[in-house]
């Protein structure tokens, strides 16, 4: 899989998740690498890039044993790029099913 | 690779990082590998679905590469920016841009433009006109389809597709709004009017006969109307004929003169509204007679009409 559509489509899967109540790490990479075949580590570094644009906060809270858990919130500007994203996606979903069509594969 | 291989590879990998950020980072491996483990997993089946550290930690070289790019970009865009948004409205104008989405399109492209083209750069920068053609053909690839001339390509193509189709023969890409439907006849067809709707027989009949019922009870009830008035009409007669002896004289009547004479006015009075009312009334039964005499002639001559088409039907 190209790794910048691959990037880009793990994006939107983590902003999707966010979307509706803040997860742990933990959380998001086992729900996105059950369904996608990615390696678990690879969202990881996606979420520490998340954190620097801006696009999610975290915060720490405490769990019963252990130490504390991070979690992730999407930030307003988060949400404004996951529009964008969510837009872009459904667009490129959209001309690639034209050409599948054009190919004559349904 | 147990948990401590992977944790310890990792760490040498991220030396890149200041010391706070590796930290940071190895603690949500950690916590990754708690969680896992508690799943009931082993640390070798963990650390293999986390895949190789070396390659994780490039991960992060990439990402902090780009965002030390893209603000090494950040000043330069700052100066443009000014100017870039007076250029903005003649720019837009041409363009109908049918995507409120997206907003006027950030000048941080230059950086963002070394990585290949896909959607999301899409998105960011102007739209990518021309990605398809210049990418050489990998050697594995058959030739068939691709070296096939586009005319041809095309034939077979329904109309719908052949803005797709030219997108991939290298011209602009499709609007993704532009979709063509088929024409509204061919999802809604013309409905047939509904055949009209044959009245059925049998109440204008049933009316018919209830009508011919009351008639007929009218016509009694002005019978009997009219017998009553022509024995009013006898004793207005009868008192008329008293008034006018009592009123020519004496003799037999004499003694009754004064009760004779009030009464025959009386009587005449009272013949006068009678037969006034009498004719009024008499009147409205005239009208309502010839009202049903007509309407009786027309159920006649239905019944006369029908029996035609009958015979007509018999004879042919």
């Amino acid at each position: 899989m190209n790794s910048q559509l691959k990037r880009g489509v793990l994006e939107l899967c983590v902003f999707s998740m966010l979307y509706s109540e803040d997860c742990y790490g933990y959380q998001l990479v086992k729900v996105i690498s059950d369904n996608i075949a990615i390696s678990d580590g690879t969202i990881y570094p996606l979420l520490k890039r998340l954190k620097d644009e801006g696009y999610v906060d975290t915060y720490l809270v405490e769990s019963g044993l252990g130490p504390p858990r991070k979690f992730y919130h999407l930030t307003p500007k988060g949400k404004e790029q996951m529009q964008l994203e969510l837009f872009s996606w459904r667009e490129f979903e959209k001309g690639v099913n034209e050409v599948l069509r054009a190919g004559g594969i349904r | 690779m147990n948990r401590q291989d992977f944790i310890l590879t990792l760490e040498k990998a991220l030396a890149f990082l200041p010391e706070n950020e590796r930290r940071d980072i190895l603690s949500d491996y950690e916590e990754h590998f708690r969680n896992e483990l508690s799943s009931g997993k082993n640390e070798y089946q963990v650390a293999s679905d986390l895949g190789n550290p070396v390659d994780i930690a490039e991960q992060y070289r990439i990402e902090k590469e780009e965002l030390a790019a893209e603000a090494a970009a950040a000043p330069q865009k700052a100066e443009p920016a000014p100017r870039e948004s007076a250029q903005a409205p003649p720019q837009a104008a041409p363009r109908p841009a049918p995507r409120p989405l997206v907003p006027p399109v950030p000048p941080v492209q230059p950086v963002r433009r070394a990585v290949p083209p896909d959607y999301r750069t899409a998105l960011r920068g102007p739209r990518p006109v021309p990605p398809v053609p210049p990418v050489p053909q990998p050697s594995h690839v058959p030739p068939d389809y691709r070296t096939v001339p586009s005319a041809q390509y095309r034939q077979p193509a329904a109309p719908a597709n052949a803005a797709s189709v030219n997108a991939t023969a290298g011209g602009p890409p499709p609007d993704p709004f532009e979709v063509a439907y088929p024409p509204a006849q061919e999802i809604f067809p013309p409905v047939a009017p509904p055949p009209p709707v044959q009245q059925p027989a049998a109440p204008k009949k049933r009316k018919t006969v209830l009508g011919v019922i009351g008639k007929i009870l009218g016509v009694i009830f002005y019978t009997v109307l009219m017998v009553f008035v022509g024995a009013m009409l006898l004793v207005l007669v009868a008192g008329g004929y008293l008034a006018s002896a009592a009123l020519i004289g004496g003799g037999i009547y004499g003694g009754f003169m004064s009760f004779v004479i009030l009464n025959g006015a009386g009587l005449i009075a009272g013949g006068f509204l009678l037969g006034i009312g009498c004719a009024l009334v008499g009147a409205a039964l005239l009208t309502v007679m010839i009202k049903c005499t007509g309407k009786l002639c027309r159920f006649g001559l239905n019944i006369l009409k029908h029996d035609a088409k009958k015979l007509k039907e018999v004879v042919s």
